[in-house]
């Protein structure tokens, strides 16, 4: 573009314990400028913005402030250099006065010490600056989420910023609030400091945005004038990638309709969710995280309580309370964080695959052994998990094994709807093709599978219907066969509204 | 399996060791069946002045072994009580082997079958609780070893003598000073007077009895008993800022505390208050109550004192007397008292000093 | 990686293994230092002693692996007990129906500390430590403080009495209890249950527990567990005490702790609560017998259970 930028990251490099997160991106602020940066799950924005505000560091690459080259060790140090990052989490002391956090930590900052007279008239000029309408003695309690989040940018501002990183700064802000945020940023802006806007909600971008910076899979595709591009050139851009060949997609046999969900709604999670879920079917579900997919599939497995609407086996209307009563009606979950929810760490392989499978391992409340082991060691060979012995701890094994003993604990059973989370996240390549066989093979016998996934190849490989929601509601069921990835983009960023 | 292994060692290692030791020990361990005969200690009363304990220090005493146990060794009574004890017991050349029943009635009983198994040749006994010691005292019955209670009572099993003050006196000397304060302020036996007790140990309930008993005779004086949630000297403060608040400048004209927790947590509390209008009585020796005694601005009165030395040295002597097999014939044996007040305060710390002096030694 | 296989591999890899060598070796010490440690009625005499800290650790263990607390189990021990005495004195009522009772009463607040934690959704912290209040206020407030005398003998056997002459009753007692522990924790479905609970309570709600119930049950059990204890420690008294029981719970729970039960949940050994309450009841005895004083004897606990804690905490790195 030819133009000065203020802040350059050049060929950003950043693993994980062998996982590329950041592959030589390039990423470049402009000053006075809204610099949006997106990307779908997992392409990276996140961490290179991390990079950026010193909680992370780059593995090679560099970082150019004003054309010079820096080195960023901390957020202390960033926050030396003008650079603050906003996080979705506040930083607020919830009891504490607006004034007192405003100068939280601060107690050697370049200005000096103030006085409690001082301080207080710089947080509200400050404050009024920014017409927030408030007081600096007001408890940050007191102050809705919105006002929260633009004191948190007020309080970069206070630290002489000349570079605030937003992270999804509007997910939980109302209408009204949006607007006092871009208000405040316009102002920042003409002020000259350096916006960087993380979202990826298009009306927004299209709006506010000047720049904009495109990551896919951990590189960088491209940056352009928001002016010069438009909706559809910019989902193409996201979503761009050959659909690999890798998925089995296989032909199984579909049968009735097993599952019907009509209208469920849960307060704040989702509203009207209606499907049908038939034998043999693998229903994808794709949408960006917090779409209210978990959500959903929890309260088919009576984790959580609908507040209307109603859910059918077979046929005959269900009332799913907790999960044993899901299970009984032979609906099985996998978790889709393993190490959260799907295992219990501190125990053994064997434990963790038995203790579902109580019913049929135990004897007039007694654990039968030989049940067990029996249980136990066809379900390391079907699923080939590798470990020594099933009495290793489930916390020792590898992300693919874990993942695979969470499925271990489901498959034995006689089901009839299994909801995968996640099924093959943070998998290797090589577990993750066992999984995918796997799954199919389920469906072949007859089961009803609901795939949650933020990886569109999988879920375009994967299913044979596609479910997209976006913000708690279904945008859109395709059929796969005339789904693109861009048409489940579009869906899940509910770009066409 | 490991541990199965592993238990099995331990459960033999014990198994054996109970084995090695079997021969030694008699089964008359059925603590059932010796049980149930109490003698009524009151048989014979006497004053400490009429008991004369001076033929056993002309016996050669040296293989006697004494168990003692106290209530507790936290307070200056006992401190006193144990000190002399072991001065006596050294006289007397018997070797003497203490346990603390740390105000726990489940401890003491456990002191008291760890000394059995001792087999120690008599047992100076200060209950926590009498009612609580009595499957204990018979455990020492069952084994044939003599017991001397001191200050408590044990409620049943086989006591030889009971060397205490008698409480319900303490309560009467009390309330005699309490009667006198109040004809010097009201001008007559009247007012109101508050007690500060503690039910659950038997010593301060007869003495808070005693104390009734006495001003009962009174129709105009009028009073309140009540006792803290458990005797340390917090929650008798406690007790008192509430009292305090209750009975407010002017409504009470002098308060009783059955024991020194209890004055100490009255005058503590009164001293908080800055509340002067009222004058306070306790009981026992403790430096804290003595230097208040002392002070002439402090509205401490009086204290009735026991002598827990004179308890402590009787109560060795009787044991040895028993283990040398003489019939001490259920006596009960009463220790003097005493009442100081500001004026006598002075010499009585004096006296106090120098035998506390020749016990520095026995002190811990 | 250590090979589990040898014999010293998993001797090493035994988790109890330091608390067991410094129970022999305090053993020998006590055996050499005192001449009255090594006989039959003292060794009867610690096990007796340690028989209600034991059956209500059994209890505490259970509460641990479920990752919960129970402060409460001194106060619950006192009421049930106090309450069952005053059902034989002051009521009349046959021996085996008081301590029946008795035992309904300590399982009763059990189950509504259990019931508070999980429906409630409240710390277990401060369930029990309100438990621990109201229980022992309500035994006090019956009693007068006072404690309540006249205990049949029939139900003072059960404190005083002996088996064979020579083995104390409650010592019978803790042993049954013990058996049925064992079995209970290495066999059953529930078992697993609880272990689930406590190594992962989302993970064991998605796998179809129902969770509530398995804290619901665990909290009874140690009220009752703490009843058993109590009833036996009174009949030892023969005498109805409210005060009964004052820091049995700090006991249980550091018998547990010794024998390597974590208190974050998830871990528990029974054989290890065994160890540790029969070593602190030792300890106490051999330092009695030596004379040391009882004030010393309790910063030797409190050094002691911070030591072993370090040894099981290194033992996981």
């Amino acid at each position: 573009m030819g133009e000065k930028y203020y802040v350059e990251m050049k060929n950003v490099t950043k693993s994980f314990g062998g996982v590329h997160a950041l592959k030589n991106v390039n990423f470049r602020i402009a000053a006075g400028k809204v610099n949006v940066l997106i990307g779908e799950n997992g392409a990276g924005k996140s961490t290179l913005m991390k990079i950026l505000a010193g909680a992370y560091r780059e593995d090679s690459g560099q970082i150019l402030i004003d054309g010079k080259e820096v080195q960023i060790s901390s957020s202390q140090d960033a926050l030396e250099k003008g650079i603050v990052m906003v996080y979705q989490e506040l930083n607020l002391v919830p009891g504490m006065t607006v004034m007192d956090n405003m100068y939280l930590g601060v107690e050697r900052s370049r200005k000096g010490f103030l006085s409690k007279k001082e301080a207080r008239l710089a947080t509200q000029e400050l404050l009024d600056m920014y017409n927030m309408g408030i007081c600096a003695e007001n408890l940050i309690e007191e102050l809705n989420v919105g006002k929260q989040q633009m004191i948190e940018i007020i309080k970069a501002v206070s630290k002489d910023a000349k570079v605030i990183i937003m992270d999804e700064p509007t997910s939980s802000l109302s209408q009204k609030e949006c607007e006092e945020l871009f208000d405040m940023i316009n102002t920042l802006t003409q002020d000259g400091v350096a916006i960087v806007y993380i979202s990826h909600r298009m009306e927004e971008i299209f709006r506010i945005g000047d720049y904009i910076t495109v990551m896919r899979d951990g590189e960088y595709i491209g940056d352009w004038k928001v002016k010069d591009i438009d909706q559809n050139f910019l989902v193409q851009q996201m979503v761009g990638r050959e659909i690999s060949q890798m998925f089995p997609k296989e032909i199984v046999p579909i049968g009735d309709t097993i599952l019907k969900v009509d209208n469920i709604t849960k307060e704040g999670l989702f509203k009207n969710v209606s499907f049908e879920l038939r034998r043999g079917e693998i229903l994808g579900m794709a949408g960006l995280i917090g779409a209210g997919r978990t959500e959903v599939a929890l309260s088919i497995f009576g984790r959580y309580k609908l507040d209307s609407g109603d859910i059918y086996l077979d046929g005959t209307k269900v009332l799913i309370e907790n999960p044993q009563r899901a299970i009984a009606q032979r609906i099985a979950y996998v978790p889709e964080d393993r190490k959260g929810k799907g295992l219990d760490l501190n125990s053994r392989i064997r434990d963790n695959i038995s203790i579902s499978n109580m019913d049929r391992i135990g004897q007039g409340g007694i654990v039968n052994t030989d049940r067990e082991n029996k249980l136990v060691e066809e379900m390391i060979e079907i699923l080939r998990i590798k470990t020594p012995s099933p009495m290793q701890l489930a916390g020792n094994l590898s992300g693919g094994n874990q993942q695979k003993v969470v499925l271990a604990k489901w498959i034995s059973r006689d089901i009839d709807v299994l909801i995968l989370d996640e099924p093959t996240r943070g998998v290797d390549v090589g577990a993750k093709e066992e999984i995918h066989k796997l799954i199919v093979e389920l469906a072949r016998k007859g089961i009803g599978i609901i795939m949650i996934s933020s990886e569109l190849p999988e879920v375009l490989g994967m299913s044979d219907r596609i479910l997209v929601m976006h913000e708690g509601r279904v945008t859109g069921i395709l059929e796969a066969k005339e789904a693109t990835q861009e048409a489940v983009m579009e869906r899940a960023t509910a770009v066409n509204k | 399996m490991k541990k199965k292994v592993v238990s099995a060692m331990l459960v033999m290692t014990m198994a054996v060791s109970l084995l090695a030791g079997c021969g030694t020990e008699a089964s008359g361990d059925d603590a059932g069946a010796a049980a149930e005969e109490t003698k009524e200690v009151e048989e014979v009363a006497i004053t400490g002045e009429e008991f004369d304990p001076s033929e056993v220090y002309d016996l050669d005493n040296s293989d006697i072994k004494i168990g003692l146990t106290l209530m507790t060794y936290d307070m200056q009574f006992f401190q006193d009580m144990l000190a002399q004890a072991k001065a006596t017991a050294d006289e007397l050349g018997v070797e003497l082997v203490d346990y603390d029943g740390g105000s726990d009635t489940t401890k003491q009983a456990n002191a008291v079958d760890d000394l059995v198994s001792q087999n120690v040749d008599a047992l100076f006994l200060n209950p926590v609780d009498g009612d609580a010691i009595g499957g204990a005292t018979q455990e020492a019955n069952g084994a044939e070893i003599p017991v001397i209670t001191v200050d408590v009572k044990s409620s049943t099993g086989r006591v030889e003598c009971h060397v205490s003050s008698d409480n319900k006196m303490i309560g009467e000397e009390a309330a005699k000073a309490a009667v006198e304060l109040l004809k010097e302020k009201n001008g007559s036996e009247s007012g109101f007077i508050y007690i500060l007790g503690y039910d659950s140990i038997s010593s301060i309930r007869d003495r808070a009895e005693g104390f009734i008993e006495y001003i009962e005779q009174f129709p105009d004086i009028e009073y309140v008993h009540e006792d803290p949630d458990t005797l340390t000297a917090e929650k008798a403060l406690e007790k008192m800022e509430a009292v305090l608040q209750t009975y407010s400048e002017g409504n009470v004209d002098v308060i009783f505390g059955a024991n020194e927790t209890d004055a100490i947590g009255v005058l503590s509390a009164a001293d908080a208050a800055g509340r002067k209008d009222f004058k306070v009585i306790g009981v026992d020796d403790t430096p804290t109550l003595n230097e208040a005694l002392a002070d002439a601005d402090s509205i401490y009165y009086a204290s009735v004192v026991q002598q827990p030395m004179e308890m402590g040295k009787y109560g060795i002597e009787l044991c040895t007397m028993a283990a040398q097999g003489v019939d001490l014939g259920a006596t009960y044996i009463s220790t003097p008292l005493l009442t100081i007040t500001k004026d006598t305060i002075a010499d009585y710390e004096k006296e106090m000093a120098e035998k506390r002096e020749a016990l520095a030694d026995y002190y811990d | 990686m250590k090979n589990n296989k040898t014999l010293i591999g998993k001797i090493k890899g035994f988790p109890q293994l330091s608390i067991c060598v410094g129970y022999i070796v305090m053993f020998v010490l006590l055996t050499v230092m005192s001449k009255d440690f090594l006989t039959a009625k003292n060794l009867l005499n610690v096990l007796r002693q340690t028989s209600s800290t034991m059956i209500v650790a059994v209890g505490m263990t259970l509460v641990l692996i479920t990752g919960g607390i129970d402060l409460s189990v001194g106060s619950v021990a006192a009421l049930s007990a106090t309450m069952s005495v005053a059902f034989m004195v002051n009521y009349q009522l046959p021996v085996g129906v008081s301590l029946l009772l008795g035992l309904l009463i300590g399982a009763a607040c059990g189950f509504i500390n259990g019931l508070v934690i999980s429906k409630l959704q409240l710390p277990a912290f401060i369930v029990t430590l309100a438990m621990m209040s109201s229980a022992r206020g309500l035994a006090l407030v019956y009693t007068n403080g006072k404690t309540i005398v006249g205990v049949p003998d029939s139900a003072i056997k059960f404190g005083q009495g002996y088996v064979l002459s020579v083995i104390p009753i409650p010592v019978i007692v803790m042993v049954v209890i013990l058996i049925i522990a064992g079995i209970f924790i290495t066999k059953t479905v529930f078992s697993r249950y609880i272990y689930a609970v406590g190594g992962n309570e989302e993970c064991a709600k998605l796998s179809g527990i129902n969770v509530n119930k398995v804290k619901i049950v665990v909290y009874s059990l140690s009220g009752l567990s703490a009843a058993i204890a109590g009833i036996i420690l009174t009949m030892r008294l023969a005498s109805g005490q409210p005060t009964l029981g004052e820091g049995l719970e700090m006991d249980a729970i550091a018998a547990c702790v010794l024998g390597g039960t974590s208190l974050s949940g998830g871990k528990g050994f029974l054989f290890g609560t065994i160890i540790g309450s029969i070593f602190l009841t030792t300890l106490s005895n051999g330092l009695n017998l030596m004379g040391v004083s009882s004030y010393m004897q309790q910063v030797l606990k409190g050094l002691i259970i911070i030591a072993a804690v370090c040894m099981y905490e290194r033992k996981k790195k």
